[in-house]
This record gives structure tokens, C-alpha cells and sequence, in this order.
């Protein structure tokens, strides 16, 4: 629960965008993981399989909740007393990375969702369909087509 | 939007986002809650050891002959020792992993095995001085607990385990909080109880699924090798051999300084 805790309730927060019903996703998705156990098929990776439950039940949760407006994705605040950023992040200006912030943020849940797990929370292409409970292929159309929309709004006057 | 960004192509564009440092809400402490939950659930679906012992011996039979008779049962027969439960399942999976020895962890020597199991852990002195020694720590929602695992290699009137390096393997877990649960399968295993000097002992044969917790997570492990598991005071010994019940039950009770 340690190795997973933290990208399991971020998984719910990138479906729910609220705090409290996140953290009841990921829990109640460990309890359920943990009957499901004998189920699990033994040749299969177990954090995809665990990211899925955790999907599922925030997905539920927010259908239940008919929550349509949850907090908004945003940049880490780096202040001048911070350390300096990565090399990784500093590739990327914060201006653009805030634009990105932004363009996603103005996207439907479902391409959020898809782009969230390929990219913010880094999965993998197998990884990411697993959690969305599709095929290889139709998550890689799925992301295709969101990050085709994501440059439309992108290009779009704000 | 910057030049920069518009000139990406859908590629450059997905390593861009996942460069952002997002600023995502703290992750809560998880593990009490879940612990607590599924501590609270587990009753109604686990036959505890604190069971009468005529009672659990009538609960091995019945599991034994539903094993010999092939007889499909509706709910697994789940069976308690703490650390390790043993569960009677109707269906065998379609896919095992390769048999193999459980993860281990970190060498160390028995003198440290003894320090962290306590100097009073009872060990097998019938197999002699151990060839190795490992430990690993597990979080159960009992907090970080040691297991330690010895090995033992073959040589006369020890064969070897199939697929493995070794001719018993030792495991000892510590404390009531579940680390390991054997799925034996209904068509092809064998659950038996034996009781001497008051102990029981718990026999079981054929192939198996072993779900252990380790330091890393869950692993799946196949255990092809004849098993025998008991409790001693604090601990849940597992002791998988080649060798016949009368023979593992000889290991087992000659307990003492090896």
C-alpha cells in the first residue's frame, strides 16, 4: 500500500477532482483489491490492475456525485527559495507549462483522464489501457484523438 | 500559446506534459484505513484458529475429503494460522508462474536470524547448520515485521526440491498479521492435519499457488515441493521438502539449536 498509495489516489483525483471523494476511491479500491486477490491472475503486473479498481470505483463515485466541476489541475508554485527545478522541468518554461495546465483543464473528463494517465502520471501505453479498461489499440486512439483536441484548444484564443 | 509549443509535434508535445510539474493535492495515509476495514471484515469470512480443536480438525477432514473426492464446492475452505492462510479453492487458474523458491531478501547470518526472531525461535536441528540465511521485512497492519527464510541444500536423504537450488526451504514468519496465502487447488492437492505433542502440523501436497507479501509487494510464486506448516509460540513456520510427511514431521519435531 505504501508503493501504490500515492499514484492510486491520484488516479481517483484525476477522475473525481476532489480531495475527500479521491481518498474514499483509493481505499475503498484497496479493500476491494485486496478480496479480489484470488481472482488476480498471477501472470498479469499488479499496478495496472490495481490502478483499474481505483479507476472504476472514482468513476462511480463521481457518476454518484454527479459532480461536474471538481478543482482544477495546476503547476507546482516554485518559489525563489526553492531548489532549482530539474533539468527535465526546466525544459519546459513555466509560462507553457501553465498554457498546458490550462488546455487540459478545458478538456472533457474522459480526455483528461486518458492524457492524465499516459502523461501526468507517466503510465505506460499497456498500462494506460488497462486502467480504462480498453484494448491496447483503442486506448491509443482514445489518446491520439485527445491530444488532437487538446492542440485545438491549445490553438484556440483563451 | 508560444512558438514552441505550436511547432511540437504529438510526441514532443506528450514529453512536454509529462514534464509539468503538477501540483497535485497530498496523498493520504491509506494503509490504517484499509487495514482497519478489512480487519473488521475478515471474521465472516475466515475460520480462525482460536476455533475448539476438535472443531478444526473436523474442518481439515472435511477439506481433505472434498480434496480426495473431487467434490465441487461452492466457497473455498479458508483455514487461519495467522500469518499464513491456506485456502481450498474450487478452481485452478489457467496460468501458474514457473515453479520457484519465494523471494528471500537480504542474506544474513543465523546468529542475525536468531537476533531478530529471538533467541528462543525453536529451529529444525535434525537438517544441521543451515547453507543459507536471508531476511526480508513485510509491512502488515501489525507495522514492519522480520521473516526470515533458510535454506537448506540436498545431500543424502535431502533431495532436492524440483526447480530449486535446494532440499528445504525454512520460512518463519512472525506474528498474527496474514503475509502468505497458499491457494491449494481441489483436483490435485492434499490438506492433512497431524497433531504430536499437542502441535499441530499441516500437511499439504501438490501444486500450489504461494501469495507472499515481501518487502517489494505481493509476489506469485508456484510451490511444485511438499509443505508442511505449524505454529511455534509467536511464529508460523513453513517448511517445503521433497521428503514424505513422516519425514517433514521428523524435521519439524526435532526442534532446537542447529
Amino acid at each position: 500500500m505504501k508503493r501504490y498509495g500515492q499514484i492510486a489516489f491520484r488516479v481517483a483525483w484525476l477522475v473525481t477532482r476532489d480531495r475527500g471523494e479521491a481518498e474514499d476511491s483509493a481505499q475503498e479500491a484497496f479493500v476491494k483489491a485486496y478480496y479480489a486477490l484470488p481472482r488476480f491472475r498471477p501472470d498479469s503486473p499488479f499496478r495496472p490492475w490495481l490502478l483499474k479498481i481505483v479507476a472504476n470505483e472514482a468513476r462511480n463515485r463521481a457518476r454518484s456525485t454527479r459532480r461536474r466541476q471538481g478543482l482544477a489541475l495546476r503547476t507546482a508554485v516554485v518559489s525563489d527559495g526553492d531548489a532549482a527545478p530539474s533539468p527535465e522541468t526546466a525544459a519546459l518554461a513555466r509560462e507553457d507549462q501553465e498554457t498546458l495546465i490550462a488546455a487540459l483543464n478545458r478538456l472533457s473528463p474522459s480526455d483528461r483522464e486518458v492524457i492524465g494517465y499516459r502523461f501526468l502520471l507517466g503510465l505506460s501505453e499497456a498500462e494506460t489501457a488497462d486502467v480504462l479498461d480498453v484494448r491496447l489499440g483503442t486506448a491509443k486512439s482514445r489518446l491520439s484523438r485527445a491530444m488532437g483536441r487538446l492542440r485545438t484548444v491549445l490553438e484556440a484564443p483563451a | 500559446m508560444s512558438a514552441r509549443i505550436r511547432s511540437m509535434s504529438n510526441d514532443d508535445l506528450g514529453g512536454a506534459l509529462a514534464t509539468i510539474d503538477v501540483d497535485w493535492p497530498p496523498s493520504p495515509e491509506l494503509a490504517p484505513q484499509v487495514m482497519a476495514r478489512v480487519s473488521s471484515d475478515r471474521p465472516s469470512r475466515v475460520v480462525r484458529l482460536p476455533l475448539s480443536r476438535p472443531k478444526r480438525i473436523l474442518l481439515i477432514a472435511a477439506a481433505t475429503v472434498l480434496l480426495i473426492a473431487g467434490a465441487a464446492v461452492a466457497a473455498k475452505i479458508i483455514i487461519d494460522l495467522g500469518a499464513v492462510v491456506v485456502e481450498v479453492t474450487p478452481n485452478r487458474p489457467g496460468v501458474l508462474p514457473n515453479p520457484s523458491i519465494a523471494p528471500t531478501g537480504t542474506p544474513i547470518t543465523l546468529g542475525e536470524a536468531r537476533t531478530l526472531l529471538g533467541e528462543d525461535v525453536a529451529l529444525p536441528a535434525r537438517l544441521g547448520r543451515p547453507d543459507r540465511v536471508w531476511a526480508d521485512e513485510v509491512f502488515t497492519d501489525a507495522g514492519e515485521v522480520p521473516r526470515v527464510t533458510i535454506a537448506w541444500r540436498p545431500r543424502p536423504g535431502l533431495p532436492r526440491i524440483s526447480d530449486t537450488r535446494y532440499g528445504a526451504v525454512l520460512m518463519v514468519f512472525e506474528g498474527d498479521a496474514n503475509q502468505a496465502s497458499k491457494d491449494l487447488f481441489q483436483d490435485t492437492g492434499v490438506l492433512e492435519v497431524e497433531t504430536v505433542d499437542g502441535v499441530d502440523y499441516y500437511w499439504t501436497r501438490g501444486t500450489h499457488l504461494l501469495q507472499l507479501l515481501t518487502g517489494d509487494g505481493i509476489v506469485y510464486v508456484r510451490v511444485d515441493g511438499n509443505v508442511l506448516l505449524w505454529r511455534d509460540g509467536p511464529h508460523t513456520m513453513r517448511l517445503e521438502t521433497a521428503l514424505s510427511k513422516a519425514e517433514a514431521l521428523r524435521i519439524a519435531t526435532s526442534s532446537g539449536t542447529s
